[in-house]
């Protein structure tokens, strides 16, 4: 238990040290920095087959935070995410009653990417650029229905191999937009739209490992906390991830951009003995601020 | 252009593959297939076939020949809670959103508890704090707190107040009958008002494996002494075949302690910890899938742990609970 409670606590803050390393070494470099903030919508689907084999599905909200930086050569960024969204079960239609049953999910999601410019397959106005992503995701669902397996948490560390294409899309000149009766005298903008797609190359998940209880809340004040929620968890190296983004940035006069973009994501975590599996589809507007 | 758009539709249509990476949806109403489902994730995780020698394998053969493809969901239900209910495990339920299965285990003995008498004859001016209703016996020589059921809150200043109340009296009696359990951290939070010191009072293992004798390794069950305000004279705690699950775990732990008397009937049993779980037609289910030891490692408590002193109810005189009386007299004494 001691051993895999280090192994975790390493995996799910490598992120963090790893990005933080990452920052302070190009702080000697300046490029452009922004703060970002992020909402919008999410659309999650899950299936943990230790306590159900149908999917649930439901759409919520999503918030982010994050930090990103570009240079002509490289860019990266760390985000923190949360989305949260009430999921019904895809149960098949009954004779009598609807089975459907109803559970909350909550993911927490934090997010780093560097990647360099691969010069070789860049032109003028198409950067494109190979890197490595680390993606933390940790989830807490509530079923009710399920009794005493009411509560389900997991962990899925992943680290990524990304590819990404930028395009610069951005109008350089002024231009006279007429549609009919709509006129409108349009602005040199600056622009870009960019393709992002992420393959799994080391899966870790934190699981419980065979029957889906605790019973370690029986010590009650004996009972550590860690071991309350963890209790027979055990970690795993299994599993696939993929995800991809399209984004879409504009940039404004007073250097800040706003970026629309859509992200799909899904997860494959096997664990110890029986699968858990989850997806995600989210629209999101982001307000970058320069810094 | 062309390639910005051939590009953006590649990274849209992986978002579209996800039905094809993950598993087949295993959504269905077929008898059959549920039936499967459900004996396999008993014969998986179900944590007793050996205490209760049940053949699994044979149950599977007389229950699956009732199934057929024009077996319809009520028959469907009816066919699965009975094949549950051989586990004879109370702790076992079949919930269909038309009906819930359950096998009362308190029903197979003699009762012994009737709330009447006790609030008539015994606290007719009781106390209700919190989750407890008590008031004092004998001149104020003993204290009588009756607490229904583990699913009610064990709160801190409901207690405090309670044993302060009764700090002078010679002894408690903590009537625990037909409580048929609730919340395991119940069991610490109230155990340990009564414990003089910590101790390890017995021993939890789970299923970890897909052979029936697979278990994990013995976790320590432990009860610690509370900090604040407790009651370490003697505590006749008053149990019977109603007293399932939690209050069972409660009776067991009450062994290592040498203030504490276990009076009236066995427990009802249910040593074990359900889990839960969801069947492809959206029912759920739920089974023991853990196993309680005392501590020389004995696995009897899903059969009842059995009274220290053992008296019954006698339901010809109704002004009088014979439980009540001796453990009055073993305070006194």
């Amino acid at each position: 238990m001691k051993n895999s409670s280090i192994t975790l606590i390493f995996v799910l803050f490598s992120t963090f040290f790893f990005s933080q390393d990452s920052i302070v070494v190009k702080e000697k470099n300046k490029g452009s920095r922004y703060f970002n903030s992020t909402y919008g919508l999410t659309y999650s689907s899950y299936r943990d087959e230790a306590t159900s084999p149908l999917f649930y599905n439901g759409t919520g909200l999503a918030f982010g935070v994050g930090l990103s930086k570009f240079k002509s050569q490289y860019e990266s960024q760390l985000d923190l995410n949360l989305n949260i969204s009430a999921n019904l079960s895809k149960t098949p239609e009954n004779q009598l009653y609807p089975s459907k049953k109803i559970a909350y999910f909550i993911n927490m999601a934090l997010h780093y990417h560097h990647l360099r410019m691969i010069s070789s397959l860049s032109k003028d106005k198409r950067t494109v650029l190979i890197g490595g992503t680390s993606t933390t995701n940790f989830n807490s669902r509530i079923n009710p229905s399920l009794q005493n397996a009411t509560a389900g948490i997991e962990f899925l560390h992943n680290f990524m191999i990304t590819g990404k294409v930028n395009f610069d899309i951005s109008r350089l000149e002024e231009r006279n937009l007429k549609l009919w009766f709509f006129k409108k005298h349009l602005k040199p903008k600056q622009r870009t739209l960019n393709a992002i797609v992420n393959i799994g190359l080391l899966n870790f998940n934190y699981r419980p490992n065979y029957a889906y209880l605790s019973d370690a809340d029986i010590n009650g004040s004996e009972t550590n906390w860690v071991n309350y929620y963890l209790n027979g968890y055990q970690l795993k190296m299994n599993g696939w991830a993929l995800s991809s983004s399209i984004e879409y940035i504009r940039y404004k006069e007073n250097k800040n951009a706003l970026k629309w973009s859509y992200n799909w994501s899904a997860y494959s975590a096997p664990g110890n003995y029986e699968t858990f599996q989850m997806a995600m589809h989210q629209v999101k507007f982001t307000i970058m601020f320069k810094r | 252009m062309k390639k910005v758009f051939y590009l953006i539709a590649i990274v849209i249509s992986l978002s579209a593959c996800e039905k094809a990476l993950f598993k087949k949806d295993k959504a269905s109403n077929n008898a059959r297939t549920n039936f499967e489902y459900l004996w396999n994730e008993v014969d998986k995780k179900y944590s007793y076939f050996e205490l209760k020698n049940v053949n699994w394998d044979s149950i599977k053969t007389v229950y699956g020949a009732q199934i057929s493809e024009s077996t319809s969901e009520y028959q469907l239900f009816e066919i699965l809670a009975n094949m549950m209910n051989e586990l004879k495990d109370d702790h076992t339920n079949l919930i269909s959103p038309f009906n819930i299965s359950r096998y009362d285990v308190a029903l197979n003995s003699d009762a012994n508890f009737r709330l009447r008498t006790i609030e008539e004859f015994y606290i007719p001016n009781a106390q209700i704090s919190g989750s407890f209703l008590h008031d004092f016996l004998e001149d104020e020589e003993i204290g009588y707190i009756r607490y229904s059921s583990f699913m009610n809150s064990v709160s801190s200043n409901s207690l405090d107040y309670i044993l302060s109340r009764y700090k002078n009296t010679k002894g408690l009696i903590l009537d625990l009958r037909e409580n048929g359990g609730g919340s395991i951290i119940n069991v610490p939070a109230l155990l340990e008002r009564f414990a003089p010191e910590r101790k390890l009072v017995g021993y939890f293992k789970t299923r970890n494996g897909e052979n029936h004798t697979d278990f994990s390794e013995n976790s320590d069950f432990y009860i610690g002494s509370h900090d604040g305000i407790k009651y370490t004279k003697p505590v006749m705690v008053l149990i019977d075949r109603g007293s399932y699950s939690a209050t069972t775990m409660f009776a067991l732990a009450t062994k290592a302690f040498a203030n504490i008397t276990l009076i009236g009937d066995s427990t009802g049993g249910g040593g074990g910890l359900p889990n839960g779980g969801q069947l492809p037609n959206g029912w759920i289910y739920r089974f023991s899938i853990s196993q309680l030891l005392d501590l020389n490692g004995n696995n009897f408590a899903e059969k009842g742990v059995s009274a220290d002193i053992n008296v019954s109810f006698e339901w010809t005189d109704l002004t009088k609970d014979e439980i009540i009386e001796r453990a009055i007299i073993e305070i006194m004494n």
